[in-house]
């Protein structure tokens, strides 16, 4: 892999609710992110991905673990030192309805990261805005609108020029389609492999489609109640995976040319909630190859072929 | 209703707040006078003519000063509703979004105003302050920013975690750029709103302060004050208040409206028409309306019940009867006690329950009381009085020499901290003595003096020294006077009934009540309802003049013992002596009185009351009030306006008097109409209208020009005291006065022990300051007492404010 | 619900104690002398030395916190200071006038529940016909006139030319305190109704009510059973905010009416410059506020059962 340019290390947060218990949102979750690659993440909703991204991109301090950005650890920044660790990883939300404030104009908003860390003339920063209009394909008059003026697939393409203002090394894109109607979402992918190839960008994809995860990222991390709990090469995915959660998620794709003789096995067991994790795997109460070991003990991440990690007892021959 | 109509309404409504806020700003085109000048003769007269409003008490166009009133009551209430929006959002910005530390601390504090009932903290906050407009916003403010920061902090929580406000904090945009550009323009709309449809109810709580006193002054035109200022002519001036009140009340509605056709035109939900109205709505109604019914009929039986029954005893009159009196009267104190403190020393005489060894007589001379006689040493250090015999105390114990001495010396000893005496009253002020002994046989007390007095008799006639039983001084107190103390209900009222051992003539009535009623329209009121049948001292003049109008009322009034003067500063450009002569002929005293304070003074010429013996018929004024002499001779003397600015000048600049008054005894509205009257002569006065305390600190310190002062002249009957104001040694607290042939009699005067000689020396001493126009001069505070001719005569008041009263009180035939 | 009360509890002496330090701070700061304001009263002020004698003597040339720590110590012992005017003991000054004052307020307040509920709920059921302009009109003049001015005008036409009603309220007799108490609640029933109405409104204006309606309920029983008890709710917590307005906003009514309460001594309190009384005022007032308010939720709390698990 070349270099490695964010790292996460058994990140951990938690949060006190109302009544006393703890939230458990993500437990000890370790990632890599090298130059130039992209790394997808899933899991279902409440497995912790937003929270990750949040602690990833700093907008919060992890209760545990250590954070890396180019080799350095920034886990314990604050104030100006912190604002300026901001330059290399951006994100692109979710929603781009509630991406941009309702009075500010599409050109003010994409500037704003520059105005916040250059002094440059008015005409520079037109110059700037026209720049990356262009670069996500948005004729440039759209800088003098507003973005609730402006479809979801434009607004997000604003996201992404937004984003890119500063010319960060990391780009984190959080569920960036998911709010897309379906033809549109194939334009905004287009758009951001062709951005990162052209700048070697690193991204995180974060989304609950496995399906275009595979085909985009590099790399793979299904997430589980807060944990890691396998990675592997994207194109992978669909063979390799071996955890059971990984498994049970592909089992649940309905696809084309699936095997429809074979019968559906929907997970057993409730749900757990991250309050108040049990100890042992995560997975456990839910798992079909449950083990008395897996009741106490959390299995670790560990290796099973190159580039390829889980976390199961199964796997786990220590 | 329909979005049209809606705007239609708030457009509306908002021009007809831009007219009042026209109105406002225009106001000098409007208004049809100066509202500040003020022609005195022309005082309080109706609505009609050249005044469409009328003419307020010192003769200003009403309607002028409810058109300028305008701009304060708009701007200070504007000011108020910024300073309340700016400070509670800015507060609850920073709490919701900083959160933390700064959260908890402001939430905490916002809990802490919100326990307490914002009026009352504010009003004592003002109150502490000082009254002022400004003290008022800043009380008022403090008291209600919590309802916008917690509007603004929660508006905050709602947005900060929303996508965009990350992306701003991910772009590395700086926290107090979030404030500013973020948080303040999403959260700002609702507070204006917010502060619209507030801005009425404000503007009512600052109408409020300033009619208590504790908001705008007399030197502001601000609608409350002037309401407060009419109140006291409710019936001879109604337009007085019924103009200003309109004025506040119209501006009120046009705000309210406003704020809410704002609020409707905003309001997503509009109405839904869930019940249908047919029969059964009706139906409900009834049972509705029936259930409300009887909790009504219920409520008002208990009412009824409750009332029957406590209303005070009647007056009743007539002799063999039981011969009962409501006298209403100001609470000065609740306590009796001589040495608690001076308000209730004189409490105790006013009532009739205690007396002193002597009593003053209506020319202030010193009678004999409770003693009967008395011999004085030739170094008039050694006094030996006699205390007459077969005085008793109301409880039946005898008043001997001994219980004299005991009550002096217990008066003493609980005021003095270091013998355990918690006492406020200062007698050592008065007198102090070496050593007072008592002869039970000769029924005489003997007291040596430190230092000889010629003036015992008038001393010892101070209610500090009323004879109280000592023996049971410390559950009640027990006096010889006419009547004694039956029942007290705090504050409310006292009960008296008639002491059987008064040795002085018949006590007429067997039982009194005492209604402390501390507002003067009240107590007219209660005058006229019925509820009292003697009140002391109506200050208002309105009511005054009403109950003057009306024959079943007497109202005996004289002329006291106070002087309401004005002290001028001789170390100031007063020093010149023609600019004196000329401001003391430019005043008009007589006006003034009768007019202005309609009446409270008895306009005099010299700073010892008309009604002493000290020869005031004897005494001449060069000055009298002359405004075209006080012109030419202001003018012939070169005090001239040069520079054409309408003010005279003195040595090349501007004459500007500081006047310093304070509000008590109407000592405000005499400087308001000196100043106004030395204006038309063009010479430039300030009016500092503060509180007692300041007004004292800067006397004590010289900074004034004039200063105002209501003293007692004579309160142990003799007013050497007083005139030691004007003496060189001692004038620095009162204009720095120096004139050494007064020096020399003053001194003559302070070792003449001969009562005849000291006549004619102060007599002498009056006509120098005169002469010298040494000071302004108003006049003598009336004190009066006003009864129900019907049910009481013989209610007449003394001219030494202590005696209220008396045996001579009796029920009407 | 026990923990919830020692909490509130500890919540009360916490707040009282930063009102004490802050009216006692106030008061340090004012400008004048409190020994001059002393003498003030009576107009007889004594020389220069005397006056030094007694600020030491009071302690009053001792550093702030030191000044406040016994202040608070005599406190907590029920010793408020004896008031500069009248030579008294504040805490028995302000004892004597509590009852009154709560009885106005109690009064004020029932009179304004009577007022203000028929006609916020009958505006409501009648929203937009005429009765319900009238109504809103009528809430509407309720909350632009300044209070004192009704006070007046009502002491005039009732007590003196119609000679209805007692003029001066001395006594708690119930017919002394009809027409303060009336003054009170005018201004306050105003604002009330309005917020009855809203509060009805809003509650007629839920999805159950539609869903009930359409289940077949009558509407009167959708109404006296359904919508009024709930609108009531967050009405009654409103009735305790009005209490402490009550508390608090008497002072110009007690002016007028010559009524003596704690807003009168408040007042003449302040024109003494009697400022042992003043702190005493702030202090109690506050603390009666508190209770009353902690009354008002732990009965709310009864009512709600929503709040009764964690209060």
């Amino acid at each position: 892999m070349s270099e490695i340019l964010l790292e996460g290390r058994q990140l951990t947060r938690r949060y006190a609710t109302d009544a006393g218990r703890i939230l458990t949102a993500c437990n000890g979750v370790d990632l890599m992110l090298g130059k130039g690659e992209t790394l997808g993440i899933v899991g279902e909703s409440g497995c912790g991905k937003s929270t990750l991204l949040r602690l990833l991109t700093q907008l919060e301090r992890p209760d545990a673990g250590r954070l890396l950005l180019g080799g350095e650890d920034v886990t314990g920044l604050k104030g100006e030192q912190l604002r300026q660790s901001r330059r290399h990883i951006q994100m692109v939300f979710q929603d781009p309805a509630a991406a941009f404030f309702p009075r500010m104009k599409a050109g003010d908003a994409i500037s704003e990261p520059l105005r916040n860390f250059e002094k440059l003339s008015r005409q520079e920063i037109n110059k700037r805005v026209a720049q990356l209009l262009e670069l996500v394909q948005l004729p440039k008059d759209y800088a003098q609108r507003y973005p609730h003026s402006m479809s979801g697939g434009q607004r997000q393409r604003l996201g992404i020029a937004r984003a890119l203002a500063l010319n960060p090394s990391i780009l984190v894109c959080d569920e960036a389609t998911s709010a897309l109607d379906v033809s549109v979402q194939e334009q905004i992918i287009r758009l951001l492999v062709d951005i990162q190839r052209q700048r070697r960008l690193s991204m995180i994809f974060v989304c609950h489609d496995l399906a275009l995860v595979q085909s985009l990222s590099h790399r793979v991390m299904v997430m589980y109640l807060g944990n890691g709990v396998e990675i592997l090469p994207g194109d992978q995915v669909w063979n390799k995976a071996c955890h059971p959660y990984a498994r049970a998620l592909l089992d649940s794709v309905f696809a084309i040319d699936m095997n429809f003789s074979k019968p559906i096995a929907p997970l057993e067991g409730d749900v757990p909630s991250p309050l108040d994790l049990p100890a042992g795997c995560p997975f456990g109460a839910r798992c079909p190859r449950f083990m008395e070991r897996c009741r106490s003990e959390k299995p670790p991440l560990v290796p099973v072929a190159p580039d390829h990690q889980v976390a199961c007892h199964l796997y786990n021959m220590a | 209703m329909p979005m049209i109509q809606k705007k239609r309404q708030f457009l509306f409504f908002l021009i007809f707040v831009f007219c009042i806020v026209a109105i406002a700003v225009f106001a000098p085109y409007i208004a049809t006078h100066d509202p500040g000048r003020a022609v005195l003769t022309d005082a309080t007269q109706g609505p009609g003519g050249e005044h469409w409003f009328g003419t307020d008490r010192m003769g200003r166009d009403l309607f002028s000063r409810v058109i300028y009133g305008a701009r304060t009551s708009l701007s200070a209430t504007l000011v108020l509703v910024l300073c309340i929006l700016v400070l509670g959002g800015s507060l609850g910005i920073v709490a919701g979004y900083l959160g933390g530390i700064a959260d908890t601390l402001i939430m905490r504090v916002s809990d802490m105003m919100v326990s307490f009932p914002g009026m009352a903290l504010a009003i004592a906050i003002a109150g502490i302050m000082g009254p002022s407009i400004t003290n008022a916003v800043i009380a008022i403010t403090m008291v209600s920013w919590t309802k916008y920061a917690r509007l603004a902090r929660s508006l905050v929580l709602k947005i900060k975690h929303q996508d965009y406000v990350l992306a701003a904090v991910m772009s590395g945009t700086r926290t107090r750029h979030m404030l500013w550009r973020y948080m303040l323009p999403s959260v700002l709309p609702t507070l204006v709103i917010t502060a619209a449809t507030d801005m009425g109810g404000m503007m009512l709580e600052l109408a409020a302060f300033s009619f208590l006193g504790l908001g705008a002054q007399s030197t502001s035109i601000e609608w409350g004050y002037m309401l407060n200022e009419g109140r006291a002519y409710m019936e001879s001036a109604p337009w007085l208040m019924i103009f200003p009140g309109l004025a506040i009340f119209i501006t009120v509605v046009a705000f309210n409206l406003l704020g809410d056709s704002l609020r409707d035109l905003l309001d997503p939900q509009g109405s839904n028409q869930v019940f249908q109205k047919n029969k059964r709505s009706v139906g409900m109604m009834k049972r509705f309306l029936k259930v409300m019914g009887l909790m009504m009929a219920v409520f008002l039986g208990f009412s009824v019940l409750g009332g029957c029954g406590s209303q005070a005893a009647q007056s009743e009159g007539g002799t063999g009867k039981e011969a009962h009196l409501n006298f209403g009267c100001y609470n000065y104190s609740d306590s009796l006690d001589p040495a608690t403190n001076v308000n209730s020393s004189w409490c105790g005489i006013r009532y009739g329950i205690t007396e002193c060894l002597f009593k003053f007589s209506d020319q202030v001379v010193a009678q004999p009381n409770i003693c009967d006689d008395y011999t004085v040493s030739e170094d008039y250090k050694t006094w030996t009085l006699h205390i007459r015999g077969g005085v008793k105390f109301s409880n039946g114990n005898d008043v001997t020499a001994s219980a004299v001495m005991a009550s002096i010396e217990r008066l003493y000893a609980q005021t003095d901290a270091s013998q355990g005496g918690a006492g406020n009253s200062r007698p050592d002020g008065y007198l102090t003595y070496a050593s007072i002994a008592a002869d039970d046989q000769e029924g005489t007390v003997t007291l040596v003096c430190d230092k000889p007095n010629s003036n015992i008799p008038g001393i010892l006639a101070y209610p500090y020294f009323s004879i109280i039983d000592t023996s049971v001084a410390d559950q009640e107190i027990i006096g010889t006077g006419p009547y004694k103390v039956k029942k007290v209900e705090g504050s409310i009222s006292m009960d008296l009934e008639r002491n059987e051992h008064y040795w002085n003539g018949e006590v007429p009535y067997e039982s009194v009540t005492i209604l402390f009623i501390n507002d003067s329209s009240t107590k007219a009121m209660a005058l006229q309802s019925g509820d009292v049948d003697l009140v002391e001292n109506i200050t208002t003049a309105s009511d005054l003049e009403k109950l003057a109008a009306d024959e079943q009322y007497y109202i005996s009034t004289a002329s006291g013992v106070r002087t309401g003067n004005s002290y001028m500063n001789f170390k100031g450009v007063l020093s010149n002596e023609t600019l004196r002569q000329g401001i003391l002929m430019a005043i008009d005293r007589d006006t003034m009185c009768n007019v202005t304070v309609a009446g409270m003074y008895t306009p005099g010429i010299s700073v010892l009351p008309s009604s002493l013996t000290y020869n005031y018929d004897k005494l001449t004024d060069p000055f009298p009030y002359n405004k075209e002499k006080a012109i030419a001779l202001l003018d012939e003397a070169g005090i001239v306006d040069s520079n054409g600015d309408g003010w005279r000048e003195l040595e090349g600049k501007n004459i500007e008097l500081n006047s310093v008054a304070f509000s008590s005894r109407n000592l405000n509205e005499f400087a308001e109409a000196v100043a106004l009257q030395l204006s038309e002569i063009g010479i430039k006065v300030n009016v500092n209208i503060r509180d007692y305390d300041t007004a004292l600190a800067l006397q004590n310190a010289g900074e004034f020009d004039m200063i105002t002062s209501n003293a007692l002249t004579v309160s142990t009957g003799d007013p050497v005291e007083f005139l030691g104001n004007w003496y060189s040694g001692h004038s620095a607290s009162y204009g720095f006065y120096a004139n050494p042939e007064y020096d020399a009699v003053y001194e003559e005067l302070m070792a003449e022990l001969d009562s005849g000689r000291r006549t004619e020396l102060i007599t002498r001493l009056q006509q120098i300051l005169i002469d010298d126009a040494s000071n302004i001069v108003y006049g003598y505070y009336n004190s009066r007492m006003i009864s129900n001719a019907q049910k009481v005569r013989g209610a007449e008041i003394a001219t030494m404010d202590y005696y209220w009263l008396t045996t001579d009180i009796k029920p009407a035939e | 619900m026990k923990r919830q009360l020692a909490k509130r509890l500890t919540q009360i002496i916490i707040v009282l104690l930063g009102i004490s330090f802050m009216s006692f701070l106030l008061v340090y700061l004012a400008p004048g002398d409190p020994v001059r304001a002393m003498f003030a009263v009576s107009g007889n002020i004594p020389s220069e030395e005397v006056m030094a004698e007694i600020r030491e003597e009071m302690g009053l040339n001792r550093p702030f916190l030191m000044q406040y720590a016994s202040w608070l110590k005599n406190c907590l012992q029920g010793d408020f200071g004896i008031s500069y005017s009248q030579g008294k003991p504040v805490a028995q000054m302000l004892a004597s006038r509590v009852w009154p004052t709560l009885y106005l307020a109690f009064l004020s307040l029932a009179m304004m529940v009577v007022m203000a509920v028929p006609t916020g709920v009958i505006s409501a059921l009648y929203q937009n016909r005429p009765i319900d302009y009238v109504m809103r009109s009528g809430t509407f003049l309720g909350i632009s006139m300044p209070n004192f001015w009704v006070g007046l005008l009502l002491l005039y036409l009732i007590g003196v030319k119609l000679k209805l009603l007692p003029v001066v309220a001395v006594g708690m007799g119930f017919k002394k305190m009809i027409l303060p108490a009336f003054t009170l609640a005018f201004a306050m029933a105003g604002k009330y109704a309005r917020q009855v109405r809203a509060a009805i409104l809003e509650e007629m204006n839920q999805d159950y009510v539609s869903g009930a309606l359409a289940r077949g309920l009558s509407e009167s029983t959708v109404l006296w059973r359904h919508v009024i008890p709930n609108a009531m709710l967050p009405l009654l917590t409103m009735l305790g905010l009005s209490l402490g307005s009550l508390l608090g906003g008497t002072a110009v009514v007690e002016v007028i009416f010559s009524y003596p309460a704690l807003g009168s001594l408040a007042i003449a309190a302040i024109i003494a410059m009697d400022y042992p009384l003043i702190q005493g005022y702030i202090l109690w007032v506050a603390l009666i506020y508190m209770l009353v308010n902690l009354a008002v939720d732990i009965s709310y709390s009864f009512l709600d059962p929503r709040l009764r698990k964690g209060v």
